[in-house]
C-alpha cells in the first residue's frame, strides 16, 4: 500500500488548468518532496487529497483509501499543515493544542507538543491573535503532529519561520520519518526540499515534470558543482584536468573556474594547486547546482543564478529570482 | 472516538463568546431595553401598566434588535473561517462539512440564546419593581418566542455564510434579506393582494393575506407576541401601504384578531409561528449546506 497514489488527477477551473493528469505514488515511510514554483498546482494537489476540492478527472487514494469517499477516515489518520492559514485569534495556543489533540484522538499533552516545536509555555497561555507569523506556524505544526499521524502533509512548512524555526522543523521531519511517518513536503524552495527529502517530484504549470531522488536528478541533468578560485596568474591548466572528477577548467580575468562532476573533486583540485605552489587569493563555490536541475526542467531559458552572484541576497531572494 | 458537530459547536461557542463585537452589541441591546423601560416609566406609560404591556412594547424593539444580533453573530460563521483559512485547519481533522455547518448553527445559536436570556433577565429585574407583578407564564412564552426568533435568524445567517465564498457577498446577502423582511415584505404582501383583488387590503382583509404576512418570521413573531400578551405589538417599520386609516385606528382595531372575519384560523394562531420559524431555519440551511458541500475550498 502506498501512502499517496494519484491517477490522472486533473483539476480545472473553467478554462484554467490547475493540475493536469497527475500520476504520482508516494511510498510509505519516505520523505517526499513536492517541488514547484508558486501556482504550479502543489496546493491544488493537496486540496484534492484532502477533499477540499473535487477533481475534474482522475482519482487519488491516501493510505489506500479513496480521497473522496473516505475523506473523514483519511483525515483521522493524517496530520496537515496547510499553507497561509489563520488560527483562532481569540483562543490561546494551549487551547488550540487541546482541541487538536481531542480532534485527532491523540494521547499527547499540549506541553509535549509545545516542546517539540519549540514554543514556550508562557507563549501558549496567550491568545493566538498576538502571535508572530513564525509562532503561528510553529503552533500549526504542533497541531498537525497531534494524534501521531501516519502521514504528514506539509504545505510550505518553512514559510514565516526564522532559521531556528526551520532547523526545528527539519529535525521534526527527520524524527517523524525515523519513527515511520510518511512525510509529504510541498515547497517552492529547493533548499528546503533538498535538506530533508528522499525523493522529489517537480511540478510546473499543473504538470508533473519528473520524479527522482535528489542525486538522481543531479545526475540526469549532468549538473556540475563549480569551484571559483582567484589566482594571480593563469596556472598550467593541465595540472587540474587530470584530477578525478574535474570536467573542465577555464581561466578568465584572474578567476579560475573548475567544473566538477563530483563535489569531492573541489578539494582535490585545491590540493593539486597548493602542491604546485600556486597562490590562491580567494575561494568560492557553487555548492549544489540543483537550481540548474530545476531551471532546466521548469524553464530552460531562465538564467541560472549561481551562489556567488547571490551572496548578497537572502536565501529566498535567490529562488525568487529564479522564479521571477 | 470520532469527532462530531458537537466539537465544532463547542469550539465555536468558546471562540465567539470572546468576540468584543458581540459583547458590544449585547451591551447595546440590554442598555437600550433598560433605557426604553425607564423612558416608559418616566413618561407615565407604564403607570397603570402591566408586565404583559411591557412585553408587547418590547416586542416592537426586539423585532429589530434580536435579528440584528443573530445576523451579526452568524453571517461570518462559515465564510469567515473559509476566508481566513482556519477552515482548512478545522477540516484537516476528521470533520464532515455537515459537522461544520451543524456545529456552527448550534454554537452561534447558543451564544444568541444566552444573549437574549441575559436581556430578559435584566428586563425582569427592572420591570418587576415598576409594575409590581411577575407574569411568569407570559414572560416565559415571550422569552421562548424571542429565542426562537434569534435562532431562526442565526440559522438564516449561517445558511448565507455557508452558501457564499467571500465576506462581502455574505454581508450583502445578509443585509439584503434583513431589509427585505423588515421593510419590503409589506409591499410584497400588499402587492399580491392588489393583484388578486384589484384593491389594497383594508382594515378587514382575507385571512390568506395575513397568512402571507405571517410567513415573514418577523411578522410571525409580532403576531405571536400580540396573541400571548393580548395587546397590539407595533411594527418596527410600517410603509403604510394598506388601505387602513392608521391615524384613527386604535391598537385594538389593528390587531389581526379584529381584522379577520370570524375566529383566527389555525395558521394565524401563535403556535403556527413554530412552522414559520422552522421553515426559515431549514430552507436557508439546506441551500447553504448544499452549496457548501459541493464547493471547492481554496
Amino acid at each position: 500500500m502506498s501512502a499517496i497514489d494519484a491517477t490522472s488527477l486533473t483539476k480545472r477551473f473553467g478554462d484554467e488548468v490547475a493540475l493536469e493528469g497527475l500520476d504520482l505514488v508516494v511510498e510509505e515511510g519516505e520523505v517526499f518532496g513536492f517541488l514547484g514554483p508558486n501556482g504550479a498546482g502543489k496546493s491544488t494537489t493537496i486540496n484534492l487529497l484532502l477533499d477540499f476540492m473535487r477533481p475534474t478527472a482522475g482519482s487519488a487514494s491516501v493510505l489506500g483509501l479513496d480521497a473522496r469517499a473516505d475523506s473523514e477516515v483519511i483525515r483521522s489518520r493524517i496530520g496537515v499543515l496547510a499553507e497561509g492559514i489563520d488560527l483562532y485569534d481569540r483562543l490561546t495556543g494551549r487551547r488550540h493544542l487541546e482541541l487538536a489533540i481531542d480532534w485527532a484522538d491523540g494521547e499527547e499533552t499540549p506541553a509535549e507538543l509545545l516542546e517539540r516545536v519549540g514554543l514556550s509555555v508562557e507563549d501558549a497561555e496567550r491568545p493566538v491573535g498576538g502571535y508572530s507569523k513564525g509562532m503561528t506556524q510553529r503552533l500549526a505544526l504542533a497541531m498537525a503532529l497531534a494524534g501521531d499521524p501516519e502521514l504528514l502533509i506539509l504545505d510550505e512548512p518553512a514559510s514565516g519561520l526564522d532559521p531556528n524555526g526551520i532547523r526545528t522543523m527539519r529535525e521534526l521531519v527527520r524524527s517523524e520519518a525515523e519513527s515511520g511517518t510518511t512525510v509529504f513536503f510541498s515547497s517552492h524552495d529547493l533548499g528546503q526540499v533538498e535538506a530533508v527529502c528522499d525523493r522529489v517530484a517537480i511540478l510546473n504549470d499543473g504538470e508533473l515534470i519528473t520524479v527522482d531522488t535528489i542525486d538522481g536528478l543531479r545526475e540526469a541533468i549532468g549538473a556540475r558543482a563549480e569551484l571559483y578560485l582567484r589566482v594571480p596568474d593563469e596556472p598550467d591548466a593541465a595540472d587540474l584536468s587530470t584530477v578525478d572528477g574535474v570536467a573542465d577548467v577555464a581561466y578568465e580575468d584572474g578567476r579560475l573556474v573548475v567544473a566538477c562532476t563530483d563535489p569531492r573533486a573541489k578539494a582535490l583540485a585545491i590540493g593539486r594547486l597548493l602542491d604546485a605552489d600556486v597562490e590562491i587569493l580567494d575561494i568560492d563555490a557553487s555548492s549544489v547546482a540543483l537550481e540548474d536541475v530545476f531551471a532546466a526542467y521548469t524553464d530552460g531559458e531562465i538564467d541560472v543564478v549561481r551562489e556567488d552572484d547571490a551572496d548578497a541576497d537572502e536565501r529566498g531572494g535567490r529562488l525568487s529570482r529564479v522564479f521571477r | 472516538m470520532t469527532v462530531t458537530w458537537r466539537d465544532v459547536a463547542r469550539k465555536d461557542f468558546e471562540d465567539v463568546v470572546r468576540s468584543k463585537l458581540l459583547w458590544a452589541i449585547t451591551a447595546a441591546f440590554v442598555g437600550l431595553l433598560a433605557f426604553f423601560l425607564l423612558v416608559g416609566y418616566v413618561s407615565g406609560d407604564t403607570d397603570e401598566g402591566s408586565m404583559t404591556e411591557i412585553l408587547s412594547g418590547m416586542g416592537q424593539f426586539v423585532i429589530f434588535f434580536v435579528p440584528l444580533i443573530a445576523l451579526i453573530a452568524g453571517y461570518m460563521a462559515v465564510v469567515g473561517e473559509r476566508q481566513s483559512g482556519s477552515l482548512r485547519v478545522l477540516l484537516s481533522y476528521p470533520f464532515s462539512r455537515t459537522d461544520v455547518v451543524t456545529g456552527k448553527v448550534v454554537g452561534r445559536s447558543l451564544v444568541v440564546a444566552a444573549t437574549i436570556l441575559f436581556g430578559f433577565l435584566v428586563v425582569t429585574v427592572l420591570a418587576v419593581p415598576l409594575v409590581g407583578e411577575v407574569a411568569v407564564a407570559e414572560l416565559a412564552q415571550v422569552a421562548g418566542l424571542t429565542i426562537a426568533l434569534g435562532v431562526t435568524f442565526t440559522a438564516l445567517a449561517v445558511g448565507i455564510s455557508a452558501a457564499t465564498a467571500s465576506r462581502g457577498t455574505a454581508l450583502a446577502w445578509t443585509v439584503g434579506v434583513f431589509i427585505f423582511l423588515l421593510v419590503l415584505w409589506e409591499a410584497v404582501a400588499v402587492g399580491i393582494y392588489y393583484l388578486v383583488h384589484g384593491s389594497r387590503p383594508g382594515l378587514e382583509a382575507d385571512a390568506w393575506y395575513f397568512a402571507l404576512y405571517q410567513a415573514n418570521p418577523l411578522e410571525s413573531y409580532r403576531l405571536a407576541v400580540d396573541q400571548v400578551t393580548d395587546s397590539y405589538v407595533w411594527p418596527m417599520v410600517q410603509l403604510g401601504l394598506e388601505d387602513v386609516p392608521f391615524a384613527e385606528a386604535g391598537p385594538e382595531e389593528l390587531r389581526v384578531e379584529s381584522r379577520v372575519d370570524g375566529g383566527l384560523p389555525f395558521y394565524l394562531q401563535p403556535w403556527f409561528s413554530a412552522v414559520t420559524f422552522a421553515a426559515w431555519i431549514a430552507i436557508p440551511l439546506a441551500v447553504g449546506y448544499r452549496r457548501f458541500a459541493a464547493t471547492d475550498l481554496e
